[in-house]
């Protein structure tokens, strides 16, 4: 069995080196040392599953083998830098105030066409317009749009901000989520009262949310007719 | 208090992985040994009794190993390939029925079949170079 454990870190090094080292266009979204567990992890559980003659620690000894050393791996990143240089590789810049870094282009071996592909996939059509596109450790392309091609903000023109909150999930399927309910400062004597005013029962209920406007959005089933129902509160903090 | 609660349950569930391999290490390893040891030796008993003609004492020594055998053959299917266990099997049933038919001959290839798996699935359990690669 520790035959099978060294074996198994031999093939992850193995294994996190060549994705290392094919560049970040085969990452996606992950970090190396996550991509690496998630490619072997899959093939490891498959053999002993698809086989009953092979016992199923040979599946065991080797996920478990790959779970410590991504987990020493996560921490060693945590704690210090170079490791974390080694292990996720350095962020790249590939454009540099509009301007295209052609050998850094090169260096993470991505084609001007993956550029401009992952600059459409953030709706910027030209080079020109981004100040700064950066290739993140993970494979993900950070745009920095120049100045006049930014989007407007509330901020940008002095105007009150919306409150932005996400809805606290109150009701699913005619059943109350009392830990939601809390969080949003309400009982369940105000909810019954909110759907009774809307002429509806718990039972009938979808779904209801809270919005961060006070606004209470409920749905009812489709048995009931699957309607919205927008109850505002009058006097609500927002 | 969340994170925290995280970090706990990594840090028992890293501890729990570290134990449960610690097991898995030392136990098979000591089956695979302790069998392949006593297997040997029985084997060695056999084919000298056979060599003397002493069939009798063979046979002896063949029930001592199927013994042996069936007291661990399912623990060992719980961390050896089972077509190995099963090859082991097949192998002492036959050693057994030659020994039965007194086929001198024939029963040493099946002593040196049990003696090569035996001693096979104790070295599969042993670090070593040419182990791991």
């Amino acid at each position: 069995m520790f035959v099978l454990f060294i074996r198994a870190i031999i093939l992850y090094t193995l294994v996190f080196f060549v994705i290392r080292m094919t560049g970040k266009r085969q990452l996606c979204d992950l970090q190396p040392f996550d991509l690496v567990m998630t490619l072997l992890i899959a093939d490891l559980a498959s053999q002993p599953a698809s086989n009953t003659g092979i016992p199923l620690v040979y599946g065991i000894v080797p996920i478990l083998a790959l779970f410590l050393l991504q987990q020493l791996i996560a921490f060693l990143s945590l704690k210090s830098e170079g490791v974390r240089h080694v292990v996720c590789g350095k962020p790249v810049v590939l454009i540099s105030r509009g301007i295209v870094d052609e050998a850094s282009l090169r260096s993470v071996r991505y084609t001007l066409s993956d550029l401009m592909e992952q600059l459409r996939s953030k709706d910027v059509f030209e080079p020109s317009s981004v100040e700064y596109a950066i290739l993140e450790t993970n494979g993900d392309l950070s745009v920095l749009l120049k100045g006049p091609s930014q989007p407007v903000t509330y901020q940008a023109l002095s105007l009150p901000s919306p409150a932005a909150a996400p809805p606290y999930i109150l009701m699913q399927d005619g059943v109350v989520h009392y830990p939601s309910l809390r969080q949003s400062g309400r009982d369940e004597a105000w909810l019954t009262k909110q759907l009774a005013n809307a002429g509806l029962a718990k039972g009938a209920v979808f779904f209801a949310l809270l919005r961060s406007d006070g606004v209470l959005h409920v749905q009812s089933k489709d048995s009931d007719g699957e309607r919205a129902y927008y109850i505002e509160q009058k006097g609500q903090a927002k | 208090m969340i994170h925290s609660n995280k970090r706990i349950g990594a840090l028992f569930s890293c501890i729990a992985a570290v134990l449960l391999l610690a097991a898995l290490f030392i136990f098979p390893n000591r089956l695979a040994w302790a069998f392949c040891n006593d297997v040997t030796a029985l084997v060695d008993d056999a084919i000298a009794d056979v060599k003397r003609e002493d069939f009798a004492a063979a046979e002896a020594a063949m029930r001592s190993i199927d013994e042996r055998f069936h007291g661990v053959s399912d623990t060992m299917k719980l961390f050896f390939d089972h077509e190995d266990v099963d090859e082991l099997s097949a192998s002492i049933a036959a050693a057994t029925r030659l020994v039965e038919q007194r086929d001198g001959a024939q029963v040493m290839v099946e002593f040196e079949n049990i003696r090569n798996v035996v001693t096979y699935l104790a070295e599969i359990e042993t670090m070593g170079f040419y182990n791991l690669f």
